[in-house]
């Protein structure tokens, strides 16, 4: 029986491998490269049961920490990236290139695995020096497949998908809705009659009256699962003058809503549809010259209920409305909501109408090349013409509705607002935004015997209509222009000795004349050990020995983006004299300087390990200098020059363990585990010394010294046993404590918050940081893939440690009491004298309650290890493969997000999420049907 | 070979040609971005440039989140609906450095800065600027300075000293040397850029021709200087016990009351429409109330282009949906004076030193004397400016055309209630009918006239006030008593010491400019800096009056409404939070206003 092909890529055995990494704009061998990167297979890739590359993507590149913070069907997942933590305080996006282009966000969110060859990750300076103003944070390269000279191949890809959310909310009944209002009225010392008398309180617990239902929304409008459905058809081939892949995918999303129309003109139940698509072609056009048209997009269809409301906008509407709200229609058949909230659900999903969003995304790629193999053999030249571009158009079918509510006290319903029912009115709108890129390089590339020589310059000059504008600050409209121009030149000696010089020389639009271009020149080199003589007595043990160090420069040149401002170097002073910005004309792009020294070790031919250490810093970051002016010099201090007086450093590990083995033909396991960690520290950001010292501020500084995004709130006092104000001595204490310091009026119940600066009042001079900064410290991912026979198994477990962030907890007061698990167990004086667990101060309805304030109970440790993929694969054997006519036939069952360990005390919210009113992460269950012909 | 090569040198050339071309491929195209000598260089745009000097002036009124606010927070008055707003929050005190509602409103002291930082850069750019006409070029520069002072005015009136240099900050300014001004230095700076403007012939005397608007004149000028003074001289602004600058206030006021007098410039004393208005507060009436034309209103020095729909916010309650909104306290009602039925003898209604001990009044022996009686309160002549000012139980207004009896006893129509959430009804007992036209109300209705920054009542009573403190008593009897002159009030004794002038002083400038938002900023500055302001306003009086079944009605006094920002930090606003932190990290020193 042939062995099919894995469906995981072993990390090959490193002496023999002859495997080229391709970076994008050069190529390396990989045995021999010096800088640092990371790979994965296409084929990894295809575990992942999304239609968003970035999804695919989570959890499976050390180096590059992923969290997903917002959820979504419609394809609008938010998902950070970082590589190698966080370099500068201004933009931490990671530039993304595919096949050596750089490629705008919207022609890589859909791109399939199926189409991908491989993911390269670039660390460190030696590699993406010649990316530019760009790439200071770290570059993803996707190469996708190419055509070949050989016979027709087609492979054809079908998966059914079951989305279900991970962690239902809290399901809050009407009889608890009503104790918890009725319990933070009381804990409020409110007098008079409570919100829920005790007659309705008996009517809402016996169920009985129509007045007071139990009406869980939740549960009546969302499905349990979504589902996904994809196909793909992949045709790749060609003859001796021309190759070509092509690639088409289908996919259509489910909504997780039910509708529950009550009318039969339209389904508003957000939901999309689309394809996707990449046709390359390479020719020969003549002797030594190629030309290659590759052309690539995608096409979707979205659809949303009412003006713009998506699964998750729906989803976070499903809290407005307490569950002893009568609905979703009243005995009239008009519409409920509450005086509070007037956006409900069964309104929004049947009478708003409905939008179609058609968004057409397209890159271009058409260049020739050609060989001077006559000349110069290995010298080529290329030239090429990239055209990038969204095109949207929005199609909006609205109307609107009269809402009621029930009133109470006199028995009536009433009309809520001044909508009224109106009949379907279209209106259309659009949007376009495009980049065209100018490309030409020489490459040199030769090997004399034992030495290896190869050079490449080239220059892309590349100009970027952006997909916004504004009519008030028409410089925000303008078009970016780039022009990144580079020089490599790179020498290996038996690929044992490797050597790589680069100077990028890059230039921006956003800077001066004189200020534009900045040289940044990087270096890497390689030892090969193993390859040395005195090394070869160890080679049973350690079979692979390579030592490799860089230091670089990285540039970025995207200096505090705003909606309004751009060209900092210049004043913008509009025609009547009003000032806007005051400009700096000696900006300059910020330049990170970065070192990296890695190890990369294999043992007895199947154990790998690979180490790499980095550390880098910016002296001259962008910063405002509003922090150091007072504000009485009449200059609005948003409006005062930048400059470049900032300075930030970064630091980092990587550590890998793999082990990749065969036995006998029956079994292979390849199992990886990795460890990295990152530290950033913010030194200088123009932020102004608060006064310390006697009756100043506990912490003189909230950025300096810091890492980025660092989270300050107050410090809670546990030491008189809980950490809640629980006796009336304490009461008055800490209410003039906290009146002196503007927290306004404690109560029982409430956090009891240190003082830190020791003069007896409690202000935001107490305020102390809490956890770490915005970027996780360290990731860890394991990944198990093993074969026994036709079955292919594999695992993939995710964790990021230390993340701080808060939490929303808070919600009792949000639109008519958004209650959790947490609100369930709060403080009352009766669950206090009882000693029971107490997770919550108590409710309230103010909003400037002292406990609404960041402190350490909503700052908490976000840490997670998520099981991110399970999947298990069965091969047909031969017999099925040669009735079908096909080589290869696979089914399998994936599973995304299984499982999810963390360290909330809260049962009902995704430490990656945050908050119980956004949608959660969705478990997939995803059934993949794959042949090859 | 040849041909190879060439192509490679072509290709090498491309590259080259596309790097020498570099710089200007990264140029951006023009896009209405100019600069400041694009903008002198043309004449429309410097006068552009003018205009945005002229921004950000205050527009006061009810523009302090739809309601009088400044009026609200004295002792002359009480706002109803105090829900959430601005006005609520500092009644109850919780105003703090960061959050101070007053301020936030406004966001004065960021925008008076910024103001004043056009105004010094047009004054810098004028002189080199390319102006069509020279006359032009004097005359907007004096614009400007006049508009830097006012600027600075409102600043001192806020917030007393800052840091201030004429010449304004340059990007590299060291700003750890930088002091707090007081305010007598100030005054000096606003002197210089006045006296800049006065000595400027273009600079018109008064603004007649609409199309000029809001234009500064020169009788502004005298004006902003002579306040500046009184500032600097009051108890509040004048911390060295030695020196007084009552002399220098009180030779600027005369300037300037002398200047304005000689120039055209006199009280409103003659009706002009006699079938609205009558009695002898009816010019003082009509000038509040109705929009006036330059050439009949010789008092007013500044006004404004923000006019007051009061029938909507302040007027009486219940009346056709009109909300009560702000309403006059007994303590306002109180301070009219006490007449004989043909006026000619006048006396104030309570002991002026001390009216009231734990809320009681103590009344002034004379006034009873002359038939006040405190158990029918509404019998006695009082001054006239009260029933143009204020609408009390009993009083009539022109509803629809038809006369309309207000009852502001409880139960009545317009009744008063103390109940909280309420917008229509009066917590006081009293509605203001001060800038309202006769006959306007809410469907039928009229704007008030536009806001009168400055007129000369008020400086004929700055004068006065300055004059008392240097002991000139009888130009102080002058200035007061043509202001009672004007109502029909009789003259102030002759016989009054300094100390008793000074106390009636105080009393005639209240009831002349109620409601122009100058009792505010009176009260604090006549505060030392270490009183506090809770014989001011902390508790609010009102008047409670029943109907007995046979007609007659039951009158008692109640003090039960609070005002909390009446403490002693509440002398002056505080700097914003993030401001004052700066400072004290840039200078080492403390900026904030005391106590906050």
């Amino acid at each position: 029986m042939s062995v099919a092909s894995l469906l995981f890529s072993m990390t090959a055995l490193y002496a023999q491998d002859t495997t080229v990494v391709n970076m994008g704009l050069v190529s390396r061998a990989k045995i021999s490269m010096s800088e640092a990167v990371e790979q994965i297979s296409g084929i990894e890739l295809t575990k992942a049961p999304t239609i968003l590359l970035s999804e695919a993507l989570m959890g499976r590149l050390p180096g590059m920490m992923t969290w997903q913070s917002s959820s979504s069907l419609n394809g609008d997942s938010s998902i950070s990236k970082y590589i190698r933590g966080i370099s500068t305080m201004n933009n931490g996006s990671v530039l993304v290139v595919v096949d050596g282009i750089v490629m705008k966000n919207y022609n890589i969110d859909y791109i399939t695995a199926e189409e991908i060859e491989d993911v390269v990750l670039l660390k460190d300076a030696a590699a993406t020096t010649l990316y530019g103003c760009e790439a200071s944070n770290g570059v993803i390269v996707i190469n996708t497949k190419k055509g070949f000279s050989g016979p027709l191949k087609i492979s054809a890809n079908i998966d059914y998908s079951m989305q279900q959310v991970s962690k239902k909310p809290q399901r809050i009944t009407s009889a608890q809705y009503a104790s918890l209002r009725n319990e933070a009225w009381r804990n409020d010392g409110s007098s008079g009659v409570a919100p829920f008398s005790d007659s309705e309180l008996g009517l809402i617990s016996s169920g009985s009256s129509p007045l007071y239902p139990d009406n869980d929304w939740y549960g009546l409008y969302t499905r349990d699962i979504a589902s996904l459905v994809r196909a793909g058809i992949n045709v790749s081939g060609g003859t001796r003058k021309v190759s070509y892949f092509s690639n088409v995918n289908f996919y259509s999303q489910g909504s997780l809503f039910r509708a529950y129309k009550s009318q039969e003109q339209y389904n508003a139940s957000p939901r999309n549809f689309g394809f996707n698509f990449r046709v390359k072609l390479d020719f020969e056009v003549a002797k030594n010259l190629n030309a290659f048209v590759n052309i690539a997009g995608n096409v979707n269809k979205e659809t949303y209920a009412g003006t713009g409301y998506t699964n998750s906008s729906i989803y976070a509407l499903l809290f407005c409305d307490p569950s002893t709200m009568i609905g979703p229609v009243n005995g009239n058949g008009q519409i409920m909501t509450t005086n509070l909230s007037g956006t409900p659900v069964y309104g929004i999903l049947n009478s708003s109408g409905y939008s179609t969003k058609i968004q057409m995304n397209l890159v271009t790629n058409i260049g020739v090349k050609y060989d001077f193999a006559k000349v110069l053999e290995g010298l080529s030249i290329q030239g090429g013409l990239v055209f990038q571009n969204q095109a949207s158009r929005n199609q909006h079918n609205i109307q609107d509705f009269e809402r009621y509510f029930y009133d109470y006290p006199s028995a009536q319903y009433l009309k809520y607002g001044s909508s009224l029912n109106t009949e379907l009115s279209a209106s259309v709108s659009g949007t376009f935004e495009d980049r065209i890129d100018y490309i030409a390089r020489v490459d040199y590339s030769r090997k004399f015997g034992r030495h290896n020589v190869s050079a490449m310059i080239f220059s892309d000059y590349s100009t970027e209509l952006p997909g916004t504008w504004s009519n008030d600050y028409p410089a925000v409209g303008m078009n970016y222009n780039r022009h990144n121009t580079g020089l490599m030149a790179s020498y290996c000696y038996d690929d044992r000795y490797c050597a790589q010089l680069s100077f990028g020389y890059s230039g921006s639009d956003a800077f001066a004349r004189g200020k534009r271009y900045v040289f940044l020149p990087s270096a890497s080199a390689a030892w090969t050990l193993s390859k040395e003589p005195f090394m070869q007595s160890a080679r049973n043990v350690m079979s692979f020995a390579k030592l490799s160090a860089s230091y670089g420069f990285m540039a970025n040149d995207r200096v505090a983006p705003s909606s309004q401002l751009r060209f900092f170097y210049m004043d913008y002073i509009t025609s009547g004299g009003s000032v806007r910005l005051l400009g700096n004309p000696d900006l300059e792009p910020e330049i990170t300087k970065r070192w990296n020294v890695g190890l990369d070790l294999e043992f007895l031919g199947s154990i790998g390990l690979d180490v790499d250490v980095f550390g880098d810093r910016v002296d001259n970051m962008f910063i405002s200098q509003s922090g150091l002016l007072p504000e009485y010099q009449g200059t609005a201090l948003d409006a005062i020059a930048r400059s470049n007086g900032g300075r930030m450093k970064n630091g980092g590990y990587e550590i890998a363990l793999s082990y990749d083995k065969t036995f006998g033909g029956d079994w292979t396991v390849g199992a990886k585990v990795a460890w990295s960690g990152t530290r950033d520290l913010v030194i200088e950001s123009g932020e102004l010394v608060k006064p310390s010292g006697e009756g100043g501020y506990a912490y003189a500084y909230n950025t300096n010294g810091y890492p980025i995004g660092q989270s300050f709130g107050y410090l809670i006092d546990r030491s008189n046993g809980s950490g809640y104000i629980s006796t009336t001595e304490e009461l008055s204490k800490y209410a003039a404590m906290y009146a002196e310091g503007g927290l306004g009026t404690p109560r029982l119940g409430d956090f009891i918050y240190k003082d830190l600066n020791n003069d007896g009042i409690i202000s935001v001079k107490d305020k102390a940081p809490i956890g770490k900064g915005s970027v996780p410290s360290n990731q860890l991912i394991v990944n198990l893939n093993l074969r026994w026979k036709c079955i292919e198994f594999s695992a993939l477990l995710h964790g990021l440690f230390g993340i701080t962030g808060g939490m929303d907890y808070m919600t009792e007061r949000n639109y008519n009491g958004v209650f959790n698990d947490l609100h369930l167990a709060a403080w009352t004086p009766e669950r206090a004298a009882s000693g029971a667990e107490i997770k919550y101060p108590a409710l309230t309805y103010s909003a400037s309650s002292p406990s609404n304030n960041s402190n350490d109970f909503n700052i908490v440790d976000r840490s997670f290890l998520k099981l991110r993929n399970v999947s298990l694969y069965y091969i047909f054997p031969e017999v099925v493969n040669r009735a079908l006519k096909a080589s290869d036939m696979r089914i399998g069952l994936n599973v995304q997000n299984l499982a999810c360990w963390d360290f909330l005390a809260t049962k009902v919210m995704d430490p990656e999420i945050g908050s119980m009113t956004s949608l959660q992460p969705f478990r997939t269950w995803n059934i993949s049907l794959k042949l090859n012909f | 070979m040849k041909e190879n090569i060439l192509k490679l040198a072509l290709v090498f050339c491309a590259i080259a040609f596309m790097s020498a071309s570099c710089s200007k491929i990264l140029d951006i195209a023009p896009n209405g971005m100019v600069s400041l000598d694009e903008i002198f260089a043309d004449n429309d745009q410097t006068a552009a440039y003018l205009n945005t000097c002229y921004e950000n002036i205050p527009e006061k009124g009810t523009s302090y989140d739809q309601c009088n606010a400044v009026v609200a927070l004295t002792d002359d008055a009480y706002l109803t609906y105090a829900l959430n707003g601005l006005v609520s929050k500092m009644y109850s005190g919780s105003a703090t450095a960061a959050s101070h509602p007053l301020r936030d409103s406004g966001n004065y002291y960021q925008i008076y800065f910024s103001q004043i930082r056009y105004c010094t850069i047009f004054l810098q750019r004028i002189g080199g600027a390319n102006v069509a006409s020279e006359d032009d070029r004097a005359r907007w520069t004096a614009e400007a300075h006049v508009l830097r002072a006012y600027f600075m005015l409102e600043l001192i009136k806020w917030f007393g000293g800052y840091a201030y240099n004429p010449d304004g900050y340059s990007i590299d300014f060291d700003y750890t040397q930088a002091v707090k001004k007081s305010v007598y230095e100030l005054a000096e700076y606003i002197e210089q850029d006045c006296d800049a403007a006065i000595a400027t012939p273009q600079l018109p005397w008064k603004i007649t021709e609409s199309s000029d608007g809001i234009r500064v004149n020169k009788a502004l000028a005298y004006t902003i200087k002579a306040t500046a003074y009184l500032f600097a001289a009051s108890p509040l602004h004048n911390t060295k016990e030695k020196d007084s600058y009552w002399d220098k206030a009180y030779e600027v006021c005369k300037d300037a009351v002398d200047a304005l007098e000689s120039n055209g410039y006199e009280l409103y004393r003659t009706i002009t429409d006699n079938s609205l208005y009558s009695g002898p507060a009816g010019a003082y009436y009509e000038l509040m109330s109705s929009t006036l034309p330059v050439s009949l209103d010789k008092e007013t020095i500044w006004k404004g282009k923000s006019q007051m729909y009061l029938t909507a916010l302040h007027y009486v309650g219940s009346l056709g949906g009109c909300k009560g909104g702000l309403c006059p306290t007994q303590q306002l009602v109180d301070a009219y004076e006490v007449t004989n039925a043909d006026r000619t003898k006048a006396e104030p209604l309570l002991n002026l030193s001390r009216p009231y001990s734990a809320n009681v009044p103590n009344f002034n022996p004379a006034a009873l004397e002359l038939g006040y009686d405190d158990s029918d309160p509404y019998k006695c002549y009082r001054d006239p400016r009260m029933a143009v000012t204020v609408i009390k139980n009993g009083d009539t207004v022109i509803f629809q055309g038809e006369d309309y009896l207000v009852e502001t006893f409880e139960g009545g129509k317009n009744g008063i209630d103390l109940t909280p959430n309420l917008d229509m009804p009066t917590r006081t007992g009293y509605y203001f009918r001060k800038f309202i036209k006769p006959g306007s109300d809410l469907t039928n209705h009229e704007h008030s006239p536009a806001w009168k920054y400055f007129r000369l009542a008020e400086l004929k009573l700055d004068l006065a006030e300055a004059a008392i403190m240097t002991g000139n008593l009888d130009v102080a009897r002058k200035q007061i008593n043509d202001v009672r002159s004007r109502v029909g009030m009789p003259d102030i004794p002759t016989s009054l010491s300094q100390g008793e002038m000074l106390l009636r002083l105080k009393n005639e400038r209240r009831i002349e400019l109620v409601y122009e938002e100058t009792r505010y900023f009176d009260i604090r500055r006549w505060s030392g800096s270490e009183d506090d302001l809770s014989a001011f306003g902390k508790t609010l009086m009102s008047m409670w009056i029943t109907k007995n079944e046979d007609g007659t009605f039951n009158y008692e006094r109640k003090a039960v409404l609070m005002n909390n920002s009446t403490k002693n930090r509440d002398l002056l606003m505080p700097y914003p939070y993030t401001e004052a932190t700066n400072l004290r990290s840039l200078t080492g020193k403390n900026w904030q206003n005391p106590n906050w």
